[in-house]
């Protein structure tokens, strides 16, 4: 037996690789991942060159900022006064409106959705392939943070952590189609399971095709499933593919945060 | 010190594509350096190390992404091994042939996945066949641009340090 092996060593080497493989594959689908502690000592050992090269980028796009890329900037002083003067006027209007929610928020005991325990983390890496969706933060198990905890932006969610390491995580991003979301229509209170695909819209299941939505509808997290809270923003409804057949409606969902321009994110740490 | 320089340049290479290279995207494809390299190297030394180098370098890569531990060390572990058992009657030297050889695999390596991803993740078919057909091109075309890249330095390497043999 072993002489075969050695004589046929890279079909016997290829078959050993492959059979690893598989292995790895299959016991993934079991819980708690076994797996999870290799890719906590692996994520260990290529943290330090991630964040280098991710801190390296950031310095290089300062210097383009602040000291190259100064065209138009009369043009854009002008505009930016304009912008202020908008904001500070929203803003009043903005502070008339809290003041408004936290009276109602006593009355009626709503969920405070600003209260969440949150650690800042920063992105420094991102997929290394076109069939998933995830970041690498700088933030891990010394930080206090597990995994399946809901990461969001002031947009809204973002995803959950997946595997952590003492100084770094991996958070599956809410567009990964292996991301669900239990989630609500806030204006009319439908339920359904937001759920990520490869485009760039998020799919609402489970919606009844009963349902009073429109298009501009707003989604929010229901906080079942336990990992994001309740009414964290999710995306709007972008379009409403209504089916003669079938007992749901098929709902395409804009996702309310810019995935390509995520730099800072939450982790919530309590829900 | 040659074993060294490539796992130290893998790992570079691993950390640009998830870094810089995952910011600038073409056509909404991030190229795969991991990849260039194992196709360089199964080329250059045959199957038995294309395979272990394939499965190393694609399990590496999987630890980095979203993807199921094993997809790419799989997917990897085939090519390489198809690879260096093509390289032995090739003349693998000449850097249009290198390139030719990463176009081609992009191909393949993206349909390795694509199953995985279909018979491990949620995606419908449609899903993945859109997907394929939306990134695969674009992907090609950037690894083909990026190869010469990610080959000079692993031949400089080779004429530094020598190479061990097939």
């Amino acid at each position: 037996m072993v002489k075969l092996l050695v004589r046929y060593k890279p079909i016997s080497t290829l078959f050993g690789l492959l059979v690893a493989s598989f292995i790895l594959l299959s016991v993934q689908t079991k819980a708690p991942n076994p797996t999870a502690l290799l890719e906590k000592y692996a994520l260990v050992g290529i943290y330090p060159l991630q964040l280098a090269i991710s801190q390296a980028m950031d310095k290089i796009h300062l210097v383009w900022k602040k000291y190259i890329y100064l065209v138009n900037l009369e043009e854009e002083n002008a505009r930016l006064r304009e912008q202020v003067r908008i904001l500070q006027r929203e803003k009043n209007e903005y502070v008339e409106n809290a003041l408004a929610y936290e009276r109602l928020k006593n009355t009626l005991n709503w969920a405070d959705v600003t209260s969440l325990s949150t650690i800042l983390a920063r992105v420094i890496g991102r997929d290394s392939t076109n069939w998933a969706s995830s970041i690498l933060i700088d933030k891990g198990s010394n930080h206090n943070i597990e995994p399946n905890l809901a990461v969001i932006t002031h947009e809204g969610i973002v995803g959950y952590t997946l595997s952590v390491s003492p100084r770094a995580s991996k958070v599956l991003l809410a567009t990964d189609p292996n991301c669900s979301i239990a989630a609500i229509i806030q204006r009319t209170r439908d339920q359904g399971v937001v759920q990520g695909q490869l485009t760039n819209y998020y799919k609402m299941k489970y919606l009844v095709q009963g349902a009073d939505v429109i298009e501009g509808d707003m989604v929010i997290s229901s906080g079942l499933g336990g990992v994001f809270p309740k009414g964290l923003v999710i995306g709007k409804i972008a379009r409403i593919n209504k089916k003669s057949d079938g007992l749901f409606l098929d709902v395409d969902i804009e996702p309310s945060v810019n995935f390509s321009k995520l730099e800072e994110v939450f982790v919530v740490k309590n829900k | 010190m040659y074993f060294a320089c490539i796992i130290g340049f893998s790992l570079l290479a691993l950390v640009l594509q998830t870094t810089l290279f995952s910011k600038i995207p073409i056509n909404g494809a991030k190229p795969d350096l991991i990849l260039i390299i194992v196709s360089y190297l199964s080329l250059a030394k045959g199957a038995e190390t294309g395979s272990v180098l394939g499965f190393l370098l694609g399990l590496l890569q999987d630890i980095l992404s979203g993807v199921f531990l094993g997809s790419n060390a799989l997917a990897k572990t085939i090519l390489g091994f198809v690879l260096g058992s093509i390289g032995k009657r090739l003349y693998v030297n000449s850097l249009l042939l290198q390139i030719f050889f990463v176009f081609i695999l992009t191909f393949v390596d993206e349909m390795l996945l694509a199953g995985l991803a279909l018979m491990l993740k949620s995606y419908s078919t449609q899903d993945i066949l859109n997907q394929w057909i939306r990134i695969t091109p674009s992907e090609a075309i950037y690894n083909s641009m990026l190869c010469p890249f990610v080959i000079v330095p692993f031949k400089l390497v080779e004429t530094t340090f020598g190479s061990p043999q097939k």
